[in-house]
């Protein structure tokens, strides 16, 4: 079996590249979703989904169903682009240039060649007429670059309920270098609030507020420190009153928890603020309106969560098996999100909709997120072999016994 | 009329043409994996097409490896009988779907010429329960499908069949004929048939149980393969090691198959011959036994160098030992090859042919 | 020389003192509940002159059993003992014999131990116990897989990739050694051949496992069991053979680890999962009698368990070439006619015959139920694990004796 699967991954491997290339080309800032959505929908159609949807937050989702009603597993990639700086790049973010093996372009790893090798995937099961038991959903989600993962959230809440689909796994489309990552850590920003009649007392408290949250060291659970960034400080006037906020970002290990996080800096900033003179002092996590590209409009809290699914089970154990067993090398790990603001929906999936989740995609998280992000072309072949493995193995019809060439 | 038969195996689309009952086909060819890639009915249609040049189709029939309980005869494809199979896709999923392509297929691009499926478990589609049952809980074996069945029915039913013609030319038997029947090809296997209906069957849920295939490991204790999973790996590596990695071949250190270690002398194909001809040896005992007896052995199957030894095995080994040299109708080997045997058996189901085209046909 | 014989089970003991050449049985008997305290106290049913007796001990190990049973051993005058043989299920592929306890031999016994996990730790505790409190006495292990050491590699083998013989040991070990190569040896004095000449197929067919052994010249060439007991036939709870696939498939669909689908092989298999209520095929047998499905669903237990023997014996005959004896042994062997019946009836194109009379009337064993016409004689054969040990014992040490004389 996983040598004829490779046989015609080789054959796919220019469609799928190909595939990759029209995305990447196509930009898709956050709530900019609407052209790379409809390259998306052309694709699933002749990769032969069974049931092809856009829903209401512009998420675009390809089923093809098994023969029984689960176990469901959901792939799932975002289509929108993190924000990106032209003149740091010396080739065209959206060129889709090939050379020295590479697919060239912003999201070529985060998550473009992702979500073409998960669309795929799910050609290469069905060209290969390999039968599924439960479902396969292919989710390219929109707005995950933009804090909150509004895009995964309607699809949990909505859209895959009213198409009668429960995912049973998940596995994200994300830069794994082809791993099999089992988690990461999360951001949460936070805006400290200080208001007061005084503009002078305002003014001070703010600067204090800043220099202490900023310098002193923060301890996080298990003892460690956590990572904290104060963003910037801003002043407004309002109904007399002088007011300046302050946003920070502080990364989340697995275990804590976002309201004693909040306590923690509250009473850190009033300490220090109340000293300076007669002020108020707020703190809460950042929060900020969203308008998608269908017009809907939501509120996004910016809290990413930090999550991890146990490396021993089920889903962890079956993915490196399979894998293992078709000849792919793949070693689990985590995201280290070496920059501020990268992260994924696996935290919303398993701690709001209690879907375990898995990321393996052929992107690099080295060169996320950066000028000249790349994605390499056999990566994504690859990746597009390993997806249907994996889905093979955790939503396919079992072949054991039937896969020697004697009969 | 020509008949046009396919064979869709799990790696390439093999297919011959016949004329009426030569023994020769007309053409003979392959489609290759890759090439399959594309579209698999296209290559269906490339064959069609080539066989065309050599007149009109009058039937197609197609090879199918599995039709689990349901299919006890060869069928004629219509679109219950394909839902039909589609339901059964779990029990054979990687050749069941190639043979539902390849059949809807042919429909397609031919929609007149009627296509016979003809199956290889539906000559043990009536055996014993307790010849099928797994010592297992009832229900599991329910959920899971699990019985027993043999994979190579077109061949054997063909070898029985023509033992028991030549055995009637010899004199009229009394009672039922107790054949067994030894299929040599990659994956052997080994049938006792009283009169027409098999009592025992080597292979098992799967073709993967009894004698040990080119790469396939045959009988094997069932801790096995859950003290290989604790070393680490995972069902589908097992998996793959017992299919692919197993079997003659495993013990030969190398590829090999049956016409080679049967009929070339190197040392290092000793231990896979030795231990073939040993399972062979026991699933000869324990297929007579089946029987209370044994009247004749029939050959059958692709290796033709190696039946001409198993013929001599058969008489100076087996029967010598175990019968006293009693084996009253002796050894036949089927010269017929499978896709012949496949257009005969659909020729067979001509009346039934001939009566749906005159249930279809307008009343005047 | 008098023989103290252990069989050692996960919370039980059993023994027997036994007197050879003569075979003579001075005190016997079982020490249960060893271990952890449970609702019964612990005890020993000790038998002595036909008279049995019970002694409630705490025995928190199988050295403390040993202790009580020396105790009752003295007691009753019985202090004079020779030597101990223990029975150990598996040898792997180090001990093709019986071996003199040292301290190499219980450091092979620990490495072997890992290939039967739930027999051989007790027997090695056991023998360490033995060795420590009583180091004066010769102590053998004799194995249930030395009989079958010298199964030819043909049959030895399996088709699998080099690797897993190399590294696992994976191979055909058998069981049911020390049962097959008493009730072969007692068949052979029955019918006057001497055993090196004697070939049968020997059915070993316990209220537990169950296994045929193929016999040429009075060794084992080939048996059911496999690598583990679960290959062969189907026993009480296991399901002997199945497609490879088969557990593949359970895995998958139990979704549970490799140890849960061995637990439903070994304890739910087998005559009671296919029964779904009782793991005795007479039970099985008894409700085969009458109508309805309850009755049919019984018949087909009953039916599938005799085919399978039967199977396997036409297999074994045809290995075994010219055979003197079919042999029937242990509980079921023993005590249960239809099944002996539906395995051998209707060979007789193959010189067997059985006796329907002779079969269902046993007045002692051993018997034979073949008809007078029968080539093939079938055995009913009582078997004695404990005189197979002492007689294995007996014969190393005589044998190890001559040679200090002859070395002298």
């Amino acid at each position: 079996m996983y040598r004829m699967l490779k046989a015609r991954r080789d054959a796919m491997k220019d469609d799928v590249v190909g595939f990759a290339q029209e995305l990447v080309r196509t930009p898709s800032p956050s709530f900019q979703e609407r052209g790379v959505a409809a390259i998306v929908e052309a694709g699933m159609k002749s990769a032969g989904f069974d049931n092809i949807f856009t829903d209401d937050a512009g998420n675009v989702i390809g089923v093809m169903y098994g023969r029984e009603n689960g176990p469901n597993l959901l792939l799932l990639s975002h289509m929108d682009s993190c924000p990106h700086d032209a003149s740091a790049w010396k080739r065209h973010p959206f060129s889709g240039e090939i050379s020295d093996g590479r697919l060239w372009g912003l999201s070529a790893s985060d998550c473009k060649g992702g979500l073409a090798a998960q669309i795929f995937a799910a050609a290469l099961l069905r060209r290969a007429i390999l039968p599924l038991q439960g479902s396969l959903i292919v989710a390219a989600t929109v707005a995950e670059e933009k804090w909150g993962s509004i895009g995964v959230r309607a699809l949990m809440q909505r859209t895959l309920p009213a198409l009668g689909l429960e995912p049973a796994y998940a596995v994200l489309g994300e830069p794994t270098g082809l791993g099999i990552y089992y988690g990461h850590d999360g951001w949460m920003e936070i805006d400290a609030c200080i208001r007061g009649a005084n503009p002078f007392h305002v003014g001070d408290a703010a600067e204090a507020v800043a220099r202490r949250l900023g310098s002193r060291p923060w301890a996080a659970e298990g003892g460690k420190s956590a990572e904290f960034h104060v963003q910037n400080l801003s002043y407004a006037q309002s109904e007399g009153l002088r007011r300046a906020t302050i946003r920070m970002a502080r990364r989340l290990s697995v275990p804590e928890n976002v309201a004693r996080v909040l306590e923690q800096v509250k009473s850190d900033a009033l300490e220090v603020a109340t000293s300076t003179g007669a002020v108020a002092v707020d703190v809460a996590v950042h929060e900020e309106s969203q308008m998608l590209y269908t017009g809907h409009t939501t509120v996004a809290r910016h809290v990413l969560s930090a999550w991890e699914t146990d490396p021993f089970c089920p889903l962890m154990e079956r993915t490196r098996h399979a894998l293992s067993a078709a000849g792919l090398e793949a070693k689990p790990g985590k995201w280290r999100l070496g920059k501020a603001g990268m992260g994924t929906a696996g935290g919303v999936l398993m701690r709001d909709f209690s879907v375990p989740a898995i990321g393996y995609g052929p992107g690099d998280e080295d060169v996320a997120h950066g000028p000249d992000e790349y994605a390499e072309t056999d990566a994504i072949a690859e990746a597009t072999l390993g997806t249907a493995v994996i889905a093979h193995a955790l939503v396919g019809v079992p072949v054991y016994g039937w896969t020697s060439d004697e009969i | 009329m020509n008949i046009l038969a396919f064979d869709p195996g799990r790696v390439r689309l093999d297919y011959s043409l016949f004329r009426d009952a030569e023994r020769k086909p007309i053409i003979t060819g392959h489609v290759p994996e890759p090439d399959m890639t594309a579209d698999p009915a296209d290559a269906v249609a490339d064959a069609v097409g080539s066989a065309l040049n050599y007149g009109e189709i009058g039937l197609c029939v197609v090879r199918v490896v599995f039709g689990g309980e349901a299919f006890k005869t060869c069928a004629i494809a219509d679109w219950l009988v394909l839902e039909r199979l589609h339901e059964m896709i779990p029990q054979s999923p990687l050749h069941l779907p190639r043979a539902i392509e390849t059949v809807r297929a042919v429909m397609r691009c031919r929609p007149e010429i009627p296509v016979v499926l003809d199956f290889e478990t539906a000559f043990f589609a009536g055996l014993p329960e307790r010849e099928t049952v797994y010592a297992i809980d009832p229900g599991l074996s329910a959920a899971l499908r699990l019985r027993r069945y043999g994979y190579h029915g077109i061949y054997h039913r063909a070898a029985c069949h023509e033992a028991a013609h030549k055995a009637a030319n010899r004199e009229a038997p009394a009672s039922p004929l107790r054949i067994l029947s030894i299929c040599l090809e990659p994956k052997p296997e080994v049938a006792a048939v009283v009169g027409i209906r098999p009592v025992y069957v080597t292979s098992g849920s799967t073709p993967l149980e009894g004698l040990p295939g080119r790469t396939s490991c045959g009988d094997l204790d069932p801790s096995l393969p859950g003290l290989l999973m604790r070393r680490e790996l995972g069902p589908e590596r097992v998996d793959e090691l017992l299919t692919k990695e197993s079997g003659l071949s495993a013990l030969a250190g190398r590829m090999t198959d049956l016409d080679e270690i049967l009929t070339v002398d190197d040392p290092s194909l000793n231990a896979a011959r030795d231990y073939f001809l040993y399972r062979l040896l026991q699933a000869c005992g324990a297929g007579a036994a089946a029987m209370g007896g044994l009247d004749g052995v029939a050959l059958s199957g692709r290796y033709r160098k190696a039946a001409g030894q198993i013929r001599e095995w058969v008489v100076s080994s087996f029967a010598e030992r175990f019968l006293s040299g009693k084996l009253r109708y002796g050894v036949t080997m089927l010269e017929a090859s499978r896709d012949r045997i496949m257009a005969d058996d659909a020729m067979g189901t001509a009346p039934q042919i001939l009566a749906r085209i005159k249930d279809a046909a307008p009343v005047p | 020389m008098n023989i103290l014989v252990f069989n050692c089970g996960s919370s039980s003991l059993k023994y027997r003192l036994l007197r050879l050449p003569g075979e003579a049985e001075l005190a016997g008997g079982e020490a249960r509940r060893i271990g952890p305290r449970t609702a019964e106290p612990a005890h020993v049913v000790h038998r002595v002159n036909g008279i049995t007796t019970t002694h409630y001990h705490p025995m928190p190990d199988h050295g403390a059993a040993f202790s009580n049973v020396m105790q009752l051993l003295e007691r009753d005058g019985l202090a004079e003992i020779d030597a101990i043989g223990h029975r150990m299920v598996h040898g792997g592929g180090r001990f093709a014999d019986c071996a003199l306890v040292d301290e190499a031999v219980i450091a092979g016994l620990e490495e072997t131990s890992v290939l039967a996990p739930l027999h051989n730790p007790p027997a090695i505790s056991l023998v360490k116990s033995c060795a420590r409190l009583r180091p004066e006495l010769p102590e053998v292990v004799v194995f249930d897989t030395a009989f079958h050491s010298g199964i030819p590699e043909y049959a030895r083998n399996y088709a699998i990739p080099g690797w897993m013989r190399e590294e696992i040991g994976v191979r055909k070990y058998g069981f049911h050694g020390i049962s097959h190569e008493y009730v072969t040896t007692e068949a052979a004095r029955f019918l006057g051949i001497a055993t090196a000449k004697f070939n049968a197929v020997s059915c070993h067919l316990g209220s537990g496992g169950a296994s045929l052994c193929a016999v040429v010249n009075g060794l084992s060439v080939d048996n059911t069991m496999g690598y583990s007991p679960l290959q062969g036939l189907i026993m009480s709870t296991r399901s002997g053979s199945l497609d490879p696939s088969v557990p593949l498939r359970l895995f998958h669909h139990l979704g549970c680890n490799g140890t849960g689908v061995e637990d439903l092989l070994n304890k739910k298999s087998g005559v009671l999962g296919l029964s779904g209520s009782s793991s005795d095929i007479r039970d099985a047998l008894a409700a085969a009698v009458g109508d309805g499905p309850e009755s049919e669903r019984a018949r087909a237990v009953a039916d599938a368990y005799a085919w399978r023997i039967r199977k396997h014996l036409g297999a074994y005959l045809a290995v075994v070439g010219r055979a003197d004896a079919v042999i029937f042994t242990d509980t079921v062997g023993e005590e249960v006619p239809p099944i002996r019946y539906a395995v051998c009836a209707g060979m007789e194109d193959f010189g067997l015959a059985i006796d329907r009379g002779r079969n269902e009337k046993i007045s002692a064993l051993p018997a034979d139920v073949a008809t007078d016409e029968s080539r093939i004689r079938i055995l009913v054969v009582k078997t004695d694990e404990e005189m197979s040990i002492a007689r294995t014992v007996h014969r190393f040490l005589t044998r190890q004796a001559l040679a200090v004389c002859q070395d002298g």
